[in-house]
């Protein structure tokens, strides 16, 4: 056997483009699917996990998927916000633990996320360096954020300015890293976490300035109007941009707590029967909606799946007519090599071992494609990982 | 069969699958260290009498007997094994395989058989070979890079390498003009006078009948019906 080994590495090597031809043919028939399965099983395990470690998410009555990716994946909503008095009125309950979670700002190209410090309890995260945020102002980052900019407890991270030619709308907001969080390989990764206070100041909700009452503290022409218990001033006054242990109590809001806006509150019932009772009272409201992450992510993974079986169909073809090419190159190897056969068989060499020299040479082809493709898959999944995460 | 005799067929009958082409050996006889030349027009049957005498093609009825085993009742495996150690075999053109070099090609025996063991004995052996017919040099060559007279030399040391005790030659100067002829046949009948193997030449290059010990007509060895 190994004579006929030997023979069939010396065939293929001596006619190299053929065999090369035919083992990138059949590696990219191999890829392919491997490909498709490999991101299909990486996006069902990293979707369910973290859609099975987020029992409940309340929110805005609207699109389910929206609800879900938004506060799963912090992916932007097109839905109305909640009200922070929902929350309130959950936790009230006392069914559980309810988180809010606010979203929809930048800080440096990764999402702002607003929340409280049960997220991280119930999340299991943990940090490498620093603390959590424990004032308002104070920014917790991500690992991949971190390590993209750069960033140390102690160091600065600006908001990305929601419109810089529209001097109404608030500008970027200076925040002081506090901590980074340990690498999750989640969502939280890309993540800037703050306390939704600081969120809302980054919205302009929450906003701090110099004393504007006593009398002196501005020049005139600032203060448009004046009443026993209000005082009304010019947009040109120039807000903090940044909280500081001088200025933090200079930080107020202009509106009633309660209606404070959130994205979305993320809800872990203290048992299945608090779950069911909470989910039931939320989905008799017209206005609201509570959702299970898990059914809504099986759903998606199920329109996904239906993409794989396209994408099988059409490897299985690719394979086949790579088969049937193979095939037929074989086949006029043999007729070509009819005489060398022939001239085997006649000094002693049986017809099966010269049917095994092709079946060798064709295992060998076969052998490296199936290599190439687990290389290539590798290859795939190190030099591009943006392909293969799902976040 | 005589106790001398190396190879002897009698009342041999082979038939093609199709029919048309029925061939009948009454006697063939070759003796040990014999040079035999077989002569024959294009077409005649020459390849089918050497296919026949060596097991290629299993015979319909009669008797062949090949150094002291009776081939017609081997089954296809044993007449394998028994070729592959008897019979040295020198084809038309030569029939080298380009992927593999000389020294592969020399050693294409051992390669392809299981019933040949590839051991140091047999490369030493190839080796020697080379070296006696002057292509020691081109040992990692490939067949397309060597002239037609070296191409015969290594179709020649692959034909002895398993030191059979009969060569056969199909029309081995075919392609040769004279000069080359000449010297290729002196170095066949040299290389295996020094083994003491049999030879048997198929050929219809008239000028050389002179050198054989016995010429042998074809249509008389094996008459054909077609």
């Amino acid at each position: 056997m190994r004579g006929l080994v030997h023979l069939a590495g010396a065939h293929a090597r001596h006619h190299r483009w053929r065999s090369l031809l035919l083992t990138f043919c059949l590696t990219v028939a191999f890829l392919l699917p491997a490909t498709t399965r490999q991101l299909m099983v990486r996006y069902e395990r990293d979707l369910s996990a973290r859609a099975e470690a987020t029992p409940l998410v309340a929110g805005t009555r609207g699109n389910r998927f929206d609800l879900t990716l938004g506060a799963l994946y912090f992916r932007q909503s097109a839905l109305e916000p909640v009200h922070m008095g929902l929350l309130e009125e959950i936790q009230e309950s006392g069914r559980g633990v309810a988180v809010p979670l606010h979203t929809g700002h930048l800080a440096r190209e990764a999402t702002l996320v607003g929340t409280s410090l049960e997220y991280y309890e119930q999340r299991g995260l943990r940090t490498t360096a620093g603390s959590l945020p424990m004032m308002i102002g104070d920014a917790l980052v991500g690992s991949a954020v971190a390590a993209r900019l750069g960033l140390e407890p102690g160091d600065a991270l600006s908001s990305d300015p929601t419109n810089l030619y529209d001097i109404n709308q608030p500008g970027a907001t200076r925040l002081s890293v506090c901590g980074v969080l340990a690498p999750t390989a989640t969502p939280d990764d890309d993540a800037v976490f703050v306390d939704v206070k600081t969120a809302w100041m980054v919205s302009g909700l929450v906003h701090g300035h110099g004393d504007v009452t006593s009398p002196g503290a501005l020049e005139e022409d600032m203060i448009l109007s004046r009443s026993e218990d209000s005082v009304s001033v010019s947009p040109a006054l120039i807000e903090h941009d940044q909280v500081s242990e001088e200025n933090l109590w200079d930080f107020h809001l202009h509106a009633s707590p309660e209606e404070l806006p959130l994205t979305a509150i993320l809800y872990f019932p203290a048992d299945d029967k608090d779950k069911t009772i909470l989910k039931a009272e939320f989905n008799r409201s017209a206005v609201h909606q509570m959702v299970v992450p898990r059914k809504v992510v099986d759903e998606l993974l199920n329109y996904a799946f239906k993409i794989k079986r396209l994408l099988d169909g059409v490897a299985l073809v690719l394979l086949l007519s790579t088969l049937v090419f193979g095939g037929l190159v074989l086949s006029l190897t043999a007729r070509l090599r009819k005489e060398e056969f022939d001239m085997l068989h006649a000094i002693g060499c049986s017809r099966s071992a010269t049917w095994k020299l092709v079946a060798l040479e064709l295992a060998g082809i076969v052998t490296l494609a199936a290599a190439g493709a687990a290389a290539g898959l590798v290859l795939l999944i190190t030099l591009a990982p943006d392909l293969v995460r799902v976040f | 069969m005589t106790d001398t005799a190396l190879l002897s067929a009698e009342a041999v009958r082979f038939a093609y699958p199709e029919g048309r082409f029925v061939a009948h050996v009454p006697r063939f006889l070759l003796e040990r260290g014999e040079r035999v030349a077989c002569v024959g027009s294009s077409g005649a049957g020459k390849t089918t009498l050497l296919h026949l005498m060596t097991g290629v093609l299993r015979a319909e009825s009669g008797r062949i007997e090949l150094n002291g085993a009776t081939l017609t009742d081997l089954d296809e495996e044993a007449r394998r094994a028994l070729r592959i150690r008897t019979v040295g075999m020198v084809f038309q053109q030569f029939a080298l395989l380009d992927y593999l070099c000389v020294l592969d090609n020399i050693l294409l025996p051992y390669l392809v058989s299981e019933a040949l063991d590839l051991n140091a004995d047999a490369r030493e052996r190839a080796q020697s070979l080379a070296e006696a017919t002057g292509i020691e040099t081109l040992l990692d060559r490939k067949p397309g890079q060597l002239s037609q007279g070296e191409r015969q030399r290594v179709a020649l040391c692959r034909a002895l390498v398993t030191e059979p005790p009969l060569v056969l030659a199909d029309e081995p100067t075919g392609n040769l003009d004279a000069t080359r002829t000449d010297a290729a046949m002196d170095l066949l009948f040299e290389v295996c006078a020094r083994h003491g193997s049999t030879l048997l030449v198929v050929t219809h290059d008239t000028r050389l009948l002179e050198r054989f010990d016995r010429v042998l007509q074809l249509e008389e060895c094996m008459e054909v019906t077609r």
